[in-house]
């Protein structure tokens, strides 16, 4: 997506943000309501000013989504993980999830990210699980064999 | 102020938090070493590991990775031309043309000592500034505390990046932000749009990490570099400093640090400018040796590195006395002071004097220990860094996200949320946001608003209050100045050029 359309994109959603947070003050009485209109009134009155300027901007070059494909990928995969690793466990979840990213986005060297993965594994449990004892969620594979 | 001060260095000498200070200083040179993090990243993946530490021992991490980047982002510079970050960019100038004739031992040497000891004045100038200071924010009420707060997210807004327009949107965005949950004064529920998870507010932890360092995965996964730097071209040379380099270069500590120290009161103005300014001041004073600068001088290493670590403890300087951060990195902390419930401001020296001045001990001993740690065999070390692939170092940055957000709360509604505000600094880096203003309007919201109602109940609602007081009206002079200093640099800039237009032969 090119600048020239990406920045009045971005100064219209802005501006229908501070719309309906606007809209939203209507319904929180008194003086609770006070500062969150100054702010939303701000960012109005600042979104205008950057959707007028940024109709003057006929710059072409690209600034989102230099690979789509790379971007989603990422995205996909850390929600995934996020969703994932309660119920499989933190540490497998990691695991799984650094080769799958790596691999995902086009490296291809299986071992050094084997290897990567694993010693970043270890070094999460000794300092997390060991030195700082954090409580983490149960590794599923262990409780199934355990 | 004295028995504070005796305090706050006892406290420093348990043995977790001198292991805290040598583990940050550690993890500031490592993450400084490696052009794809910067010391934004590195706190903001931190912040979160330190809930439920010792706020001081928390505090000697963040020293440590502060201090420990600004020499850290010297070795690529030095060795391979890579400033990195942009601190390090005057330190290419004449380290690069060092490494090329063979001296790139030297010149890291050089660069490590430059750093410990602008970093130590910075410290001292800490100690000795931030007290007096503090005293005098005592007379403050909550319209100018109102004001203080205003102006910090001004100067932040205005003077940081080139855009002033989009920082002050960015830091309406933060301010807004700042408003959403329960309000404190009369409990009413505001933008939680009925989530129960929402009541408490945003974390600022969860804000800090999606903004700094998933919207970072998010490059690293589309410029995909597969590849770190090769071994060859990290082979380290060793000469040693010697006496009369030594002596040569105490002028130059002298005066890079002075302006170090100056730049880093400056709200606004980051290490890149303290850089910049202290190696162009050092050609300046250069008598007779002016043209060898920019072709391997240690004199141009030295003045960079100095400045820009001179820049680090006086940043601290409006940070703890105002609650005005000096920069990005100081904002991040001032965040992080939060979360381990230590208000910034003049009730931190009241309430807390212990804390803070141990942590303004750690900030001048995490210098000092630069020039243990930064050796030539520990550089060799963290050089090594340089040779891991980005694409493999991006997920690891996650899965340390994800620890520290979910050990924190215990909330997968905060991780998702942290992705969300990942996805937001994505846009906002590539259409050239600035990030500070929106986390700085997160931390400063709920102290701005909170006396702007306290100074509108003892007014009883006649907004007058605010103006009337000649410390209000000081603070909204600069305030306005601020705002203006955009506006004053355009019609000079364009002077200039008019100027320096050759007259049209019509």
């Amino acid at each position: 997506m090119t600048r020239a359309l990406a920045e009045p994109i971005t100064a219209i959603v802005l501006l229908l943000a501070a719309g309906l947070g606007w809209m939203h003050t209507l319904s929180i009485p008194g003086p609770a309501a006070l500062f969150p209109r100054i702010a939303l009134s701000m960012l109005g009155l600042l979104s205008i000013l950057y959707l007028v300027r940024s109709l003057f901007m006929h710059r072409e070059d690209i600034v989102l989504f230099f690979q789509f494909r790379r971007f989603s990928a990422a995205l996909v995969l850390i929600f995934l993980y996020i969703s994932a690793f309660t119920y499989v466990g933190y540490f497998t979840a990691t695991l799984v999830f650094i080769a799958a990213f790596a691999y995902a986005v086009g490296f291809r060297r299986k071992y050094f990210i084997a290897l990567s993965a694993s010693a970043f594994t270890v070094l999460i449990y000794v300092l997390f699980s060991l030195v700082f004892e954090r409580r983490l969620p149960a590794e599923a594979l262990l409780t199934y064999w355990g | 102020m004295l028995q504070n001060l005796v305090d706050g260095f006892l406290l420093l000498l348990s043995i977790q938090n001198l292991l805290a200070m040598l583990g940050g200083t550690l993890c500031g040179i490592l993450i400084g070493a490696l052009p794809g993090l910067s010391t934004s990243i590195g706190l903001a993946v931190l912040i979160p590991l330190t809930f439920g530490m010792d706020p001081l021992i928390a505090l000697g991490l963040m020293a440590g990775i502060f201090n420990g980047a600004g020499y850290g982002c010297a070795i690529p510079a030095i060795l391979l031309n890579i400033p990195g970050k942009a601190e390090a960019i005057a330190t290419t100038f004449d380290g690069y043309p060092m490494t090329l004739a063979g001296k790139s031992g030297l010149a890291l040497k050089v660069a490590c000592y430059s750093s410990a000891l602008g970093g130590a004045a910075s410290g001292i100038a800490l100690l000795l500034l931030a007290p007096p200071l503090a005293a005098v924010t005592l007379a403050f009420g909550p319209a100018e505390y109102f004001w203080v707060a205003a102006l910090g997210l001004a100067s932040i807004s205005v003077l940081l990046g080139g855009d002033p327009l989009k920082g002050l949107i960015s830091a309406s965005v933060g301010l807004i932000i700042a408003t959403v949950g329960m309000d404190r004064m009369t409990g009413k529920m505001r933008f939680t749009f009925g989530s129960f998870e929402l009541a408490d507010g945003i974390n600022i932890i969860v804000v800090l990490t999606g903004l700094f360092a998933l919207s970072r995965v998010f490059e690293m996964a589309e410029k995909a570099k597969m590849t770190g730097v090769g071994k060859a071209q990290l082979a380290l040379s060793g000469q040693k400093l010697g006496r009369q380099l030594t002596l040569s270069l105490v002028p130059t500590i002298l005066r890079s640090s002075t302006i170090g120290i100056l730049i880093g009161i400056l709200p606004g103005a980051g290490g890149n400018v303290a850089a910049f300014l202290s190696y162009n001041e050092e050609k300046r004073a250069a008598k007779n040796d002016g043209d060898t600068f920019g072709k391997g001088n240690p004199r141009g290493v030295a003045a960079a590195e100095c400045g820009n670590s001179a820049d680090n403890g006086s940043s601290f300087i409006p940070t703890l006395t105002l609650g005005v951060p000096g920069n990005a990195i100081a904002a991040l902390i001032m965040g992080a002071l939060l979360v381990h419930g230590l208000q910034p401001g003049p009730s931190l020296f009241r309430n807390h004097g212990d804390i803070v001045y141990g942590f303004m001990f750690q900030m001048l001993l995490t210098s000092l220990m630069l020039f243990f740690l930064g050796g030539m065999v520990a550089t060799r070390i963290f050089a090594q860094v340089l040779r891991l692939p980005e694409i493999i170092l991006a997920p690891m940055i996650v899965a340390l996200m994800v620890v520290g957000i979910y050990t924190t709360s215990y909330s997968l509604f905060d991780l998702y949320l942290a992705l969300a505000f990942g996805l937001v600094g994505y846009f906002m880096h590539s259409l050239k946001f600035p990030m500070a203003p929106l986390v700085l309007g997160v931390v400063l919201g709920g102290m701005a608003e909170q006396n702007l109602r306290t100074a509108l109940q003892i007014s009883r609602g006649d907004w007058t209050y605010l103006f009337v007081n000649p410390l209000s009206q000081v603070l909204i002079a600069v305030l306005v100045l601020a705002l203006a200093t955009p506006l004053i640099r355009a019609v000079r800039e364009r002077g200039r050029r008019t100027e320096a237009a050759p007259p049209s032969t019509a």
